[in-house]
């Protein structure tokens, strides 16, 4: 008897070995299928050797990424500088500091060389968040249903659609409010230096705050929602399980042993499942933001060193502008590094939640 | 909703835009403190406005729609999380039938059918077995597992 109860558990083990890794493949099958390009190669059964090639990736970009940074950069600094002794001279020859049309050429000049930048940019940053997107719609649906299978079921729901929720709100308020603010914010920031107006660099302002503070407030939001949520579902999910536990226990004994048996080897392979795929989906959104993450991050800090750079022979509204333009670079990081905050929260948020 | 904060935030950024036009267009200073002052209270008025418009109707609906999404898919991962443990046990009762079948010296096939307990687990429900009705093996199916005569069908090959 006691050897067919265990011989019978063998099997059950043997036989979710076979089913599991069938479904667990098909899962993690789909999940590396959709992943971005940026994430091809990489697996969720190696995290520090996942980690190792996105950093050879940076690495073997970061020099190509500088110099072409590096070039829009020096024709910034050639244009504050020639502006800057154009003004001395003017002021020399007319002894005041008045409006005059060296103003307007130089922002024009500005905008002319950084343009094709900002646009360039802006577009790396829609189309990565849109790879996360697109991601997104494989890795949650998946992740959740490995979850699900660790007895969380109420737990993964309340992420995936936490998640599909903050995401759809994000990429609509990124795409109709904070996309057109940042061009308004540039405008305006070009506008206020080329008329010395104070107001309209305090509207600038406004909106880089404004635009700051809205990603800020919904990344805080969806933490809280999330650790909030998952705690109440997360103890609807350990008392479903206790449930569960009282049932087997009351089942006629050898079923009782084939059920217990069952459920042990699921959970041990959900387990396995759930973090292969959620350490998947870690790294191809590390994968994806990595290079634009370097580019704008390079420009922003070259936009930067060179505000402050010409900042003793250029004058004050032209280095605002180029001051505000990096922080516009640093402004669409901020919306790319928010969802994919957002997408990484919920992945790691279902990697780290333990069956009560 | 989303369209409602996009109109609010564009409505309040149009106000403080125009506010400063208006700032920059009047040159007397009695006249820019009366309009400072007016600009203000319409400012104000324009931020507080949706408050009162929301009423918690709209915002209640969405919220709704949110929370039936979440049962749906709550309700769709435990059926597919039932479906996976019950296919096991199925095959695993059903291979323990057979090999006791084996002990008696029968050829059968065994198909087990499954259905959820009160307490949410997969119990035997109906088994299917293709070859001659054996009293011995249907009666241990009974003391076994629990599977009784009425959830047991025999067909003959």
């Amino acid at each position: 008897m006691k050897r067919c109860v265990f011989a019978l558990l063998l099997a059950a083990f043997l036989a979710a070995l076979l089913v599991l890794p069938a479904r667990g493949s098909d899962l993690a099958g789909e999940v590396e299928a959709a992943a971005p390009e940026a994430a091809q190669g990489l697996s969720g059964d190696d995290f520090s050797g996942g980690l190792s090639a996105i950093w050879e990736q940076v690495r073997e970009g970061f020099g190509g990424l500088l110099r072409q940074g590096l070039s829009g950069a020096v024709q910034l600094l050639v244009v504050l500088v020639l502006c800057g002794i154009g003004e001395t001279v003017f002021v020399t020859v007319e002894g005041k500091r008045t409006f005059n049309y060296l103003s307007l050429a130089a922002v024009a000049a500005v905008v002319a060389v950084s343009a094709g930048e900002v646009d360039q940019l802006i577009g790396m940053g829609v189309e990565t968040i849109a790879s996360l997107e697109q991601f997104s719609k494989s890795l949650l649906p998946a992740l959740a249903a490995a979850t699900a299978a660790t007895g969380m079921a109420g737990s993964a729901a309340v992420r995936q659609m936490a998640t599909v929720l903050f995401c759809d709100v994000l990429l609509t308020v990124i795409h109709r409010l904070l996309l057109p603010f940042l061009y308004v914010y540039i405008g305006a920031l070009a506008a206020g230096a080329m008329l010395g107006d104070g107001r309209l660099e305090a509207i600038a302002s406004l909106l880089k705050k404004a635009i700051a503070w809205f990603l800020g407030v919904l990344l805080t939001l969806f933490t809280l929602y999330l650790s909030v949520a998952g705690a109440i579902s997360g103890a609807a999910d350990a008392a479903a399980v206790k449930l569960a536990q009282k049932a087997i226990a009351t089942a006629v004994p050898v079923v009782g042993s084939i059920v217990a048996g069952a459920a042990e080897t699921v959970l041990a392979g959900a387990g396995l499942l759930k973090n292969t795929i959620g350490i998947f989906g870690v790294l191809a959104i590390l994968a994806t933001c990595a290079l634009p993450f370097v580019r704008l991050g390079i420009q922003y800090l070259l936009y930067k060193a060179v505000a402050f750079v010409a900042g003793t022979v250029a004058p004050p509204g032209l280095v605002k502008l180029i001051g505000g333009l990096g922080s516009a670079f640093g402004l669409v990081l901020g919306m790319v590094g928010g969802c994919a905050m957002l997408l990484t929260i919920s992945v790691l948020s279902s990697l780290l939640a333990i069956q009560g | 909703m989303i369209e409602q904060l996009k109109l609010w935030v564009l409505g309040l950024a149009a106000t403080a835009l125009l506010l400063g036009l208006a700032d920059a267009l009047v040159l007397q200073k009695g006249m820019k403190r009366v309009l400072r002052l007016a600009g203000g209270i319409l400012l104000i008025i324009v931020l507080l406005g949706p408050l009162g418009r929301l009423g918690g109707l709209e915002l209640g609906g969405a919220l709704g729609d949110y929370q039936a999404a979440v049962e749906q898919r709550e309700t769709e991962l435990r059926l597919e999380q039932e479906e996976e443990l019950s296919a096991i046990i199925e095959t695993d009762i059903g291979e323990y039938i057979w090999d006791k079948a084996q002990e008696m010296g029968l050829d059968v096939t065994v198909s087990v059918a499954t259905r959820m307990s009160s307490g949410g687990v997969p119990i035997p429900d109906r088994v299917r077995i293709e070859g001659a009705y054996h009293e011995e093996l249907s009666q241990w199916m009974a003391e076994e597992l629990g599977i009784e005569a009425d959830q047991q069908i025999w067909q003959e090959e």
